[in-house]
């Protein structure tokens, strides 16, 4: 899934390792979530959106619509 | 820096992180292998057939992995150098979990390389070798939890995917070659290969979901 992690991120002049720490998890899955190889869990996301001050759909984009 | 467009200089210190770590690696294996072979030549592991040299060919693997990993943590600026990581402050974040899974890497090659050495005509009396096991696997199992419990949601993640692929890997080449020899097309795997097997298998499927998240690829 596409996401902005990385924009809020550095709109914030965090790095990784920083973001990272303050969310309680490696800098791997900072990179992995940034680089679409890992979709966080729902609990991760809502405190990535909570750090940047975003809703979660602003932080994460699906592209699904809902059907007739 | 983790931009998918590296600075030239950000480029040349991974290719040069790339070549070490493969040459490093490369060296590492090929003395360890080294000395596998002249220790079997010199028979002090007994007269091993193939199916004990494979066994011990890939407890060596884990062991070897296990000792690079925990080399690394030893002096982290130097591990920063030939492990995965962006930096050696990285290592240290990581060190509850990474030196528990480089300890487990260890133990867990230990337990091949005893059953494999401890069958009937081994160089360890089978019921020594079943206690060792058992007590080196009792003491994997507790790293392997420990290494959980300082893992974050990927690498659990990462972990959950390998335990599944390691399972179809299980089912679709031990599950084919049993089925051919039940046929009578091929000998059956010994029990040894089906140990072999699930080691093997374990440590190929990790190597696959890391890289799928792209854990393997340098930083």
């Amino acid at each position: 899934m596409k996401n902005r992690v990385k924009d809020h991120r550095e709109a914030q002049g965090w790095s990784q390792g920083e973001l990272a720490r303050r969310l309680g998890v490696s800098r791997q899955t900072i990179n992995a979530v940034e680089t679409d190889k890992y979709d966080p869990s729902l609990p991760l996301a809502l405190r990535m959106a909570r750090l940047f001050g975003v809703a979660v759909p602003d932080l994460f984009i699906d592209d699904w619509e809902p059907s007739e | 820096m983790n931009s998918n467009l590296q600075p030239a200089g950000g480029s040349r210190r991974m290719t040069r992180k790339t070549v070490l770590s493969l040459v490093g690696g490369g060296i590492v294996g090929f003395l360890g292998a080294s000395v596998m072979m002249a220790l079997i030549e010199t028979g002090r592991l007994g007269e091993p057939d193939v199916s004990s040299v494979a066994a011990l060919a890939v407890a060596l693997v884990y062991g070897l992995t296990g000792l690079i990993v925990l080399a690394g943590l030893a002096a982290p600026n130097a591990g920063a150098r030939f492990l995965n990581v962006e930096d050696a402050e990285e290592l240290i974040e990581q060190k509850p979990s990474l030196m528990a899974s480089g300890w487990g890497m260890i133990v867990m090659g230990l337990v091949l390389a005893v059953i494999a050495l401890g069958g009937v005509g081994g160089v360890i009396e089978p019921v020594m070798a079943l206690a060792l096991a058992l007590v080196l696997m009792a003491a994997g199992t507790a790293l392997s939890l420990r290494s959980m419990r300082h893992s974050d949601e990927l690498m659990r993640a990462v972990m959950a995917e390998a335990t599944q692929v390691s399972y179809y890997l299980m089912l679709f080449i031990v599950g084919g070659w049993a089925a051919l020899a039940h046929f009578g097309f091929v000998a059956g795997p010994s029990m040894l290969d089906l140990l072999t097997a699930f080691w093997t298998f374990m440590l190929a499927a990790a190597f696959w979901a890391s890289g799928r998240r792209g854990m393997l690829k340098p930083r």
